[in-house]
């Protein structure tokens, strides 16, 4: 069931596009954004070391059940609370920002507020199911996409716009310290572990976790795929003109062969389904952290028929999404995603320990117990 | 004996166990078989009518007819009533009795699945016939067939059959209640009992699977399905399934390896082809031509310069025309069922490309899509995947490209909540294991 997990974690790794994640890093290319690449892997495994191995010890519970072993259900309330708000944010931006990207590239004439309706309908739509079938959405997206994903690095490496000096300028600049945003950039595509704050409740009672090593590996080379390739294709200037920056990167792409010219259809169609995905498995662990602040909430990780709550809260959700939308522009997007960014990672280090704590707390209670 | 075979045996409906006694000697007989498997006709010629008539010792019967053989092991007992034996005990001996049948003459020919190198009849709608073949195809004790009456007034036999070792008792329970619970004055066909059956009233994709195939159904059982047939009906329910059975033609497992696999793959191509060709079609003509290289472009916006109306009306009409294209073909009478595909598809097919009121890429577009639904192998998904083509085009009317992906984003999230009697509908399996455990803890198999 280890693939499970896997997907949690490279659904965050991918989506980094949609947080703005390599404009961050490429403005800050000369100012430490190669040295935040280099230390980030090293941090996230780390993290995801400590994470996973706490979880290990709860096994069949998310966050909710295991903050309320310890703590009294106020102080719970108010954690859980603050972690929804989080991931809503982020899933808020990402709807925010490709709804931009629809409108901008696919559908010009569109408008924006009737795509960006729908899109939400069909992630509420998504979000609202059992977790065990958000499970299966994530897999089989993720199954259909990581081929197109290959074909695009591929070309993308491959074209003869291709400058390696480029590369090779920006990234000898790799003794400068980064700054926090820079650095918190980074690390997000080394955090996707954080959805087994609630996904840990569907992983069966005996799950190992395996392979812990690679995914901070594979992580480190989609990292450094999003930030180099921009750089070598439109040069170590040109690079900082663009905030989606790998829309453009792909629309300088073409395929000499097929029905299709134009890369940037493709990355379009991948960018669309992931985000939808990241919505759908963001919202969804949204919707658990809110439904366990009801008393007496019970968790049922494949429930028949989603409860009236989980319908009246989505509401709420995408009111707020909606009003966000309404109230900033696209700068705004932007701050407010470098401030996430970096509000995210804090949070991000600070559950992990917490966890890893909360662990060594049980299993000494155990102990305690069994010698007694 | 009996006592005995009732140890043995897995509880069947269709196990007939009699003990007689003559009502002026005394003497006992002790009878077993399975009934489907048995000529009832010649048990009593050869069995109960010299027994009761008494004329001649049944016992010199018995030793002198070649048709009874003695049986001295107990262990053969299940093999030989398997193959269509009775069992007889009489004065403490036991005699087995040849009365096999095989049924497979009664049988008409399968219509809805052909295949061709497979068995080439189906079901019959007498369900002894119907059994009879399912425990010829099924050899093995642990097959129990219960039998149940559905329907408040037809009251409609109802043959539960499933490997009792390999059957799951969760989604087996969930059967019998969803069963219990059918309140229904007629019920006269399995496709009435699978809406009845099929979870939601309003599901999109069908949760059982019907089928008139023997070899198919020997298949689900091994694999520890249940199988209902119906009396009256030809057509067996198999459940739970999952998305991907019926995307599986029975001769996948007859013919050449590599071919096979990639006729699975060109199922999934068609699959795709046939829900949003139409809807690509409208994106693409009306909202992102700039999708395609600039040649092709330009060809396909030719061939659509000289009709009047906007794409997505081509299509309305287009598609309209093809549904009812099949629609009369199945209801139009066997002797001038190809008139209707003569007139509809050839002749009206190049005159409203000659008329100019439909472009002639969608002439094509609509024939793919009719072909390409017929490529899938069961009828009642194939039924189901004819109508997700017309959300699509809804979608793409208004959102373009991005609308069609948008609903293939739902479709997929609509497959993933389907849950089939317990078991997930649309999953990639992977290497799951009952050691290792599966996603979604024990609560469900």
């Amino acid at each position: 069931m280890n693939r499970y997990v896997s997907y949690h974690y490279f659904i965050n790794t991918f989506s980094n596009i949609m947080l703005l994640v390599p404009y961050h890093l490429t403005v800050a290319r000369f100012d430490g954004a190669v040295l935040a690449i280099l230390l980030s892997p090293v941090i996230g495994g780390i993290l995801l070391y400590m994470f996973t191995s706490g979880m290990q010890v709860f096994p069949e519970k998310g966050f909710p059940e295991i903050f309320s072993l310890f703590y009294p259900k106020w102080l719970v309330r108010i954690l859980m609370t603050f972690k929804a708000l989080m991931i809503g944010t982020s899933t808020a931006i990402v709807v925010t920002s490709y709804a931009v990207i629809i409108t901008r590239f696919l559908n010009p004439e569109g408008n924006q507020y009737a795509i960006m309706a729908v899109l939400m309908l069909v992630c509420a739509f998504g979000a609202t199911r059992s977790t065990v079938t958000v499970n299966f959405i994530l897999e089989i997206i993720l199954i259909l996409n990581i081929p197109l994903i290959g074909f695009i690095i591929y070309k993308s490496i491959h074209t003869p716009l291709m400058s390696w000096d480029a590369i090779i300028i920006v990234a000898k600049h790799f003794y400068q310290l980064p700054s926090l945003l820079v650095f918190a950039s980074a690390m997000f595509i080394f955090t996707g572990f954080m959805n087994l704050a609630i996904f840990n409740r569907v992983l069966p009672p005996n799950f190992r976790f395996k392979h812990r090593w690679a995914f901070p590996l594979v992580a480190f080379l989609v990292l450094v795929v999003t930030f180099f390739v921009p750089i070598g294709i439109h040069g170590t200037e040109a690079v900082v003109h663009y905030v989606f920056l790998w829309s453009a990167t792909a629309d300088s792409l073409k395929m000499m062969y097929g029905f299709i010219e134009r890369m940037l259809l493709i990355f379009l169609l991948v960018i669309i389904n992931l985000s939808l995905t990241y919505t759908v498995v963001g919202w969804h662990i949204v919707l658990e952290f809110f439904k366990s602040l009801f008393p007496n909430n019970k968790v049922d990780s494949d429930e028949a028929k989603p409860p009236l709550k989980s319908y009246v809260i989505m509401a709420g959700m995408l009111a707020a999404t909606f009003l966000l939308m309404f109230s900033i522009n696209e700068l705004t997007v932007v701050f407010l995603g470098a401030v996430f960014l970096i509000i995210r990672m804090c949070s991000e280090v600070t559950f992990t320990i917490w966890v890893y704590v909360l662990s060594k707390k049980k299993v000494r209670r155990y102990e305690k117990k069994a010698n007694a | 004996m009996l006592d005995r075979l009732k140890i043995i045996l897995s509880p069947a409906e269709d196990l007939i166990q009699n003990e007689i006694q003559h009502p002026i000697t005394g003497q006992k007989l002790e009878l077993a078989y399975f009934l489907p498997l048995i000529d009832e006709q010649k048990i009593h010629a050869f069995i109960t009518v010299p027994f009761s008539k008494n004329e001649y010792p049944f016992m010199n019967l018995l030793k002198s007819n070649p048709n009874f053989t003695k049986v001295t092991d107990p262990a053969t007992w299940t093999d030989l009533l398997l193959r269509g034996q009775a069992l007889i005990e009489f004065q403490d001996q036991i005699f087995s009795f040849d009365a096999m049948k095989f049924s497979y003459t009664d049988l008409s020919e399968a219509k809805l699945e052909t295949s061709i190198l497979g068995p080439q009849n189906s079901l019959s709608e007498d369900p002894i016939i119907s059994l009879n073949i399912i425990r010829n195809a099924y050899v093995s004790p642990e097959l129990v067939i219960d039998k149940m009456n559905v329907g408040n007034l037809s009251r409609t036999g109802l043959y539960i059959i499933y490997d009792q070792r390999k059957v799951n008792k969760h989604t087996l329970d969930l059967v019998m209640n969803k069963l219990a619970s059918v309140h229904l004055d007629l019920i006269q066909s399995t496709g009435q009992l699978e809406r009845l059956l099929n979870g939601k009233k309003y599901q999109l994709f069908p949760t059982l699977l019907i089928t008139e195939r023997i070899d198919r159904i020997g298949r689900a059982l091994s694999f520890g399905k249940v199988v209902l047939v119906l009396k009256g009906s030809q057509y067996a329910i198999i459940l739970p399934v999952t998305f991907f059975d019926f995307m599986h033609a029975v001769e996948d497992h007859y013919e050449s390896i590599w071919m096979t696999k990639l006729l699975i793959f060109l199922r999934y191509v068609a699959l795709f082809i046939t829900s949003t060709l139409p809807g690509l079609y409208v994106a693409i003509l009306s909202y992102n031509p700039e999708v395609f290289r600039l040649q092709l472009t330009f060809s396909l916006v030719a061939s659509r310069s000289i009709v009047p109306y906007p794409s997505f009306i081509e299509v309305i009409i287009m598609l309209l025309m093809i549904e009812m294209l099949l629609e009369s073909s199945i209801r139009i009478p066997k002797l001038i069922g190809s008139t209707s595909t003569t007139v509809g598809g050839l002749i009206l097919g190049s005159a409203i490309q000659q008329a100019g009121l439909v472009s002639s890429v969608m002439i094509i577009v609509t024939s793919l899509v009719a072909i390409s639904n017929f490529v899938l192998p069961i009828h009642t998904m194939s039924l189901a995947i004819r109508f997700l083509k017309y959300p699509i085009i809804v979608f793409a009317i208004f959102f373009g490209l991005a609308g069609v992906f948008l609903g293939l984003f739902v479709y997929i999230i609509s497959l993933c909540s389907t849950r089939s009697f317990g078991e997930y509908y649309f999953r990639y399996r992977g290497d799951v294991s009952t050691k290792k455990g599966d996603i979604g803890g024990t609560g469900t198999a």
